[in-house]
């Protein structure tokens, strides 16, 4: 440890670039120096006001309170996504931070489910799950692994002012040592045998050198994209999304919604999220099938209350760089890809790949080996989560609009395809253990949007069909008691007021 | 002659177009009656209790070596749970003993032995990780040079001494972990007896004629006692020879040759007294290993070799000296596994689907992994194509996650004297091993493999153990080493704690036997 830090670079200050910058400073201490180069001038996306359940173990191993850091990013809590309209418009349903029943006989509990909605004896599936009854409900409280079976049958993860993480984490940042400097970057200096970028010249003329970079510049993709060439993988055509316009209103009710809400538009999805002074609110559609203005009217009309700014617009595009880390350059956030943040993945992707990066550590020297480590993890990770995504607007009967033609119609890869069609002849979800979306997930997509399997486990048939009534009945009536003994969400929020932002 | 009852097959509770679920099995044969055979046929028969399931004899072979087991890993046990082979049942009448540790003995050199223990003990604050999977605690802690035990279950085994895990986290117990050795032919018989009480039907008489379908699946086999079975769907549990797989053609095989060292096995069947021990002992010989089961009825030893090599004579010699046994019977290994498991309507389980050598018994608990698998994709009455697929996949990273953690013994540095170990060191290397012997040398860290029939922890022992690392994660770098001596010293404590709740694993045994509750 006595040896000399290693200096890393992040360039850019928005969520990305200061989560790595702090988890970085926490976890490596006198191991690594860290710096990060930002600039008044580039403005930040600030996107994924809501987020998933690994959220939470980021944040602990930074240290970080979760009350103090709720109170500082408005943060309200998250048991899911009620999507609207996405099958067919006038269903929905929700897809939960939890699990849908209980396994019996070692077959899960969707193929009993299938066997008693096909004799017209199930109730809604999400009447299985704690965490989509208690969403409904509006209610929370915190899981508790210990004490029954159901109580820790779900998690959660927080919605909150994603422009408020970023300087959050700042502030952490700098208490951990970090330098921030304020300054554009201009160009830089590669070395001419290895291709390594040895300096980020600065507008001043000045150059920072470094042993790693994290090119955290967003969709410019500074290092990754332009210094180093990586190409862009683009997922466009299955993914046409590529705009947002984005308006935060006042809420209309004093209910506060445990959970995100999206809702299928005609040419793309709004996304609703209830934080704990205001409502995030945006549209995110195809510029191909909407134009910007149109889509500024759509949102401005769908909200609920009165908006609180103009409406904004966002651009992106859905794809990955064919390789996040090259030479000592390493993309986190938007310089190494994006998807659209229907299910909430934007800062999931980001912490993943600081984490695998961590774990990974060049201590001595950059090897192809860690750099193949990293990659294939990353690919790994947006191919599935790219799958999952593709399967929300393609598993649709909406024939509307021409966006919901196009998706509905359009060739979808080969790896998700197979999926459906497993799903499909079997009711059997393919298995991975690796990957953000696992079995339930896709079950709870596959059924909220329609896509109920010709065929289950034979298994589910053996139980005589009053048994199998009541073992299920008796799952609901325990999910209900577990729900109504939970608080109110909001009164749970008012309730711990050391997680409330001050009002004002 | 028996007919069975698929020639009066009934029809389809549902209809091909309404959905619904896909009916059970009409009749399931299973060909091999060996201990796997039985286990698949008694797991079947509770999946499908109105489904007939046939079990059906075939001539024993001693190369299918998860048939031949007499121990497999702790996972097993919670198998056998699942089906309702209890284990007290083991121990009192199948002469079950308990193995916390195995010892690999001389193995990286003279005096150079490591263990491998079962059971956890890996202090999540030793983990970098802060997954559910991280690099084992035992292997960090030998990378700060900490001596002596690194788990609770190796403190215990060093000292044979034994207690039953408890479930209390709190309870260093709780950190337990253990396999069973038996008897061989006890704990068939007992199989054998759940088989009949679970309505399996078993016939003795072997196959005689096969017939099969225009498309090439198997429809009914013939005994040698004339008796006819017509089944939908067939498990070959037949050992290597795969005699239902290779009757309608010769599957395509994925030979593993150059991959795993051990061509031929030598058993030794001679009586050796019985020994109770805590720990196996894997004892590198010059010219292959030898593998020492202590056991109730006796000490079974086996001797692995490479054929080009070694002449059968200088093994027998080999043998002799590891351990004073004297060769009974010679097996000719064909490592390797099917391309696809799963063909038609017949699947291939255990030798049958991957052969390889029984280094730490690692064959009876892949075939348990396998029959595991199959249950969670069980197929209906008719087969569905793409449950097939999915079943060869993962069946595929299940059979070469095995023959990786075998083929990881011998990427030892700085291997030891001999032939056979110089032979063995320079054979091929999947990219999964060759990702995990890097990672582990450069930073500790073993990487996650999907459907992995053997746990991080045992990786990094192996890793650990051959001197392949483990390096020193940033993480771990970073850490301040007061805390870690912290954690060092509770693990200490943890493991003297446990040393004391426990009893010698005689006495324990006695007690045990003598009260069986």
């Amino acid at each position: 440890m006595q040896q000399t830090p290693i200096k890393v670079i992040v360039l850019g200050g928005g969520t990305a670039g200061w989560m790595s910058a702090t988890a970085l400073a926490k976890l490596l201490p006198g191991i690594v120096e860290v710096e990060l180069i930002e600039s008044a001038e580039v403005g930040i996306v600030g996107v994924g006001e809501a987020t998933l359940p690994h959220i939470r173990a980021f944040v602990e191993r930074l240290g970080i309170d979760e009350a103090d850091f709720m109170r500082a990013t408005q943060a309200t809590f998250k048991l899911g996504i009620d999507f609207r309209d996405f099958g067919r418009i006038g269903d929905s349903y929700i897809h939960p931070f939890g699990t849908f029943g209980q396994p019996l006989a070692g077959v899960p509990f969707h193929h009993y489910w299938l066997q008693m909605r096909a004799a017209g004896m199930a109730r809604d599936l999400g009447d299985y799950s704690v965490a989509v009854a208690a969403a409904r409900a509006s209610r929370f409280a915190l899981p508790h692994g210990s004490e029954s079976i159901l109580s820790s049958s779900y998690g959660y993860a927080y919605q909150f002012d994603a422009a408020l993480f970023g300087p959050y984490l700042r502030t952490v940042a700098l208490g951990l040592g970090v330098k921030r400097t304020e300054a554009n970057v201009v160009g830089h200096r590669r070395n001419p045998e290895t291709g390594d970028v040895e300096a980020l010249i600065l507008a001043s003329g000045e150059a920072r050198h470094a042993d790693l970079f994290i090119d955290c510049s967003g969709f410019r993709s500074l290092l990754l994209g332009d210094a180093l060439g990586e190409s862009w993988e683009d997922w466009s055509h299955w993914l046409p999304c590529d705009r947002a316009a984005a308006l935060p209103c006042l809420p209309a009710s004093p209910t506060l919604e445990p959970y995100t809400r999206a809702t299928a538009m005609p040419a793309g999805w709004r996304w609703r999220i209830p934080l704990q002074h205001r409502v995030g609110n945006g549209y995110v559609y195809a510029s191909a099938f909407l134009d910007d203005d149109a889509a500024c009217r759509a949102i401005v009309a769908a909200t609920e209350n009165a908006p609180l700014a103009d409406p904004r617009i966002l651009r992106f595009k859905a794809g990955r760089r064919r390789h996040s880390w090259v030479h000592n350059v390493v993309g986190v956030g938007l310089a190494s890809g994006f998807l659209e943040p229907l299910e909430s993945t934007s800062i999931y992707l980001a912490q993943m790949a600081i984490t695998q990066l961590i774990e990974l550590f060049p201590v001595a020297g950059i090897t192809q080996a860690d750099r193949t480590s990293f990659n294939r993890l990353v690919d790994m990770e947006y191919d599935r989560i790219r799958d999952f995504l593709i399967l929300h607007y393609h598993a649709t009967t909406r024939d509307d609009s021409p966006f919901w033609d196009h998706v509905r119609t359009m060739q979808i890869p080969d790896t998700l395809a197979a999926k459906l069609e497993l799903w499909r002849a079997t009711g059997r979800v393919a298995h991975y253990s690796e990957g953000l979306f696992l079995e339930q997930s896709w079950i709870a997509v596959y059924l909220g949007q329609g896509i109920v399997p010709h065929a289950w486990d034979a298994r589910a048939a053996l139980p005589t069909r009053d048994n199998l009534a009541q073992a299920m009945s008796t799952i609901a009536r325990e999910v209900g008691t577990q729900v109504a003994g939970m608080q109110d969400h909001g009164a749970f929020l008012h309730a711990q007021t050391k997680r409330l932002a001050r009002v004002g | 002659m028996v007919l069975s009852c698929t020639l009066r097959r009934s029809a389809s509770p549902v209809s091909d177009d309404a959905p619904g679920a896909r009916a059970a099995p009409t009749c399931i044969g299973v060909v091999g009656d060996g201990q796997v055979g039985l286990t698949a046929a008694i797991v079947l028969r509770r999946s499908y209790p109105r489904s007939d399931v046939v079990l059906i004899a075939a001539p024993p072979d001693p190369a299918a070596l998860a048939d031949a087991a007499i121990t497999s890993w702790p996972s097993s046990l919670g198998f056998h749970d699942s089906f309702g082979f209890d284990e007290a049942g083991l121990i009192l009448r199948a002469g079950a003993s308990h193995r916390l540790a195995t010892r690999y003995a001389d193995w990286c050199g003279a005096g150079r032995d490591w263990v491998l223990p079962y059971g956890a003990a890996l202090d999540p604050a030793m983990r970098v990780n802060s997954g559910d999977d991280g690099p084992a605690g035992s292997a960090h802690s030998a990378s700060l040079g900490a001596a002596g035990p690194q788990t609770v279950t190796q403190a215990l085994a060093a000292s044979g001494r034994f207690a039953m895990p408890v479930d209390n986290p709190e309870s260093p117990l709780s950190d337990i972990d253990y396999a069973l050795r038996w008897n061989g032919p006890a704990y068939r018989s007992r199989l054998a007896s759940l088989a009949r009480h679970m309505g399996v039907r078993h016939l003795t008489a072997g196959l005689s004629r096969l017939a099969h379908a225009g498309d090439g699946s198997l429809t009914a086999v013939t005994c040698e006692d004339g008796s006819l079975i017509a089944a939908d769907w067939w498990l070959d549990c037949s050992g290597p020879a795969a005699r239902l797989r290779a009757a309608a053609s010769e599957p395509a095989f994925e030979s593993w040759a150059d991959m795993l060292p051990v061509d031929r096995l030598l058993v030794d069947d001679r009586k050796a007294s019985p020994a109770l021990s805590l720990e196996d002992r894997i004892l590198a010989c010059e010219d292959g290993w030898a593998w020492q089961v202590p056991g109730r009825d006796a000490v079974h030893a086996s001797f692995g070799y490479a054929s080009g090599l070694t002449s059968d004579a200088a093994a027998t010699a080999s043998f002799k000296r590891a351990c004073g046994a004297s060769a009974v019977g010679k097996i000719v290994l064909r490592s390797g596994r099917l391309c696809a498991a799963w063909a038609g309507n017949v699947i291939a389980i255990a030798d049958a689907a991957a052969s390889f050598e029984p280094l730490h018994g690692l064959n009876l608990h892949l075939a348990h992994r396998q029959l595991g698998l199959l249950l969670e994709l069980l197929p209906a009455r008719d087969i569905d194509p793409r449950e097939r697929d999915e079943y060869n996949r993962r069946a595929a990273l299940l059979a070469d996650g095995a023959r990786d953690w075998i083929a990881a013994h011998y990427c030892s540095p700085v291997p030891r004297e001999g032939a056979f170990w110089h032979y063995a060191g320079t054979q091929q290397r999947s990219d999964a091993l060759s990702a995990a012997l890097q990672q582990f040398g450069v930073r500790g860290r073993i990487p996650h493999f999907e459907d992995a029939p053997v746990g991080q922890a045992d990786w990094a022992a192996v890793l650990a153990g051959i001197g392949a690392g483990p390096g020193r994660s940033a993480l771990l770098a970073a850490k301040d080493p007061a805390q870690l001596s912290v954690q060092q010293a509770a693990l200490e404590r943890r493991c003297r704690a446990a040393l004391a709740l426990a009893r010698p694993y005689p006495q324990w045994l006695s007690a045990r036997l003598a009260n069986p509750q």
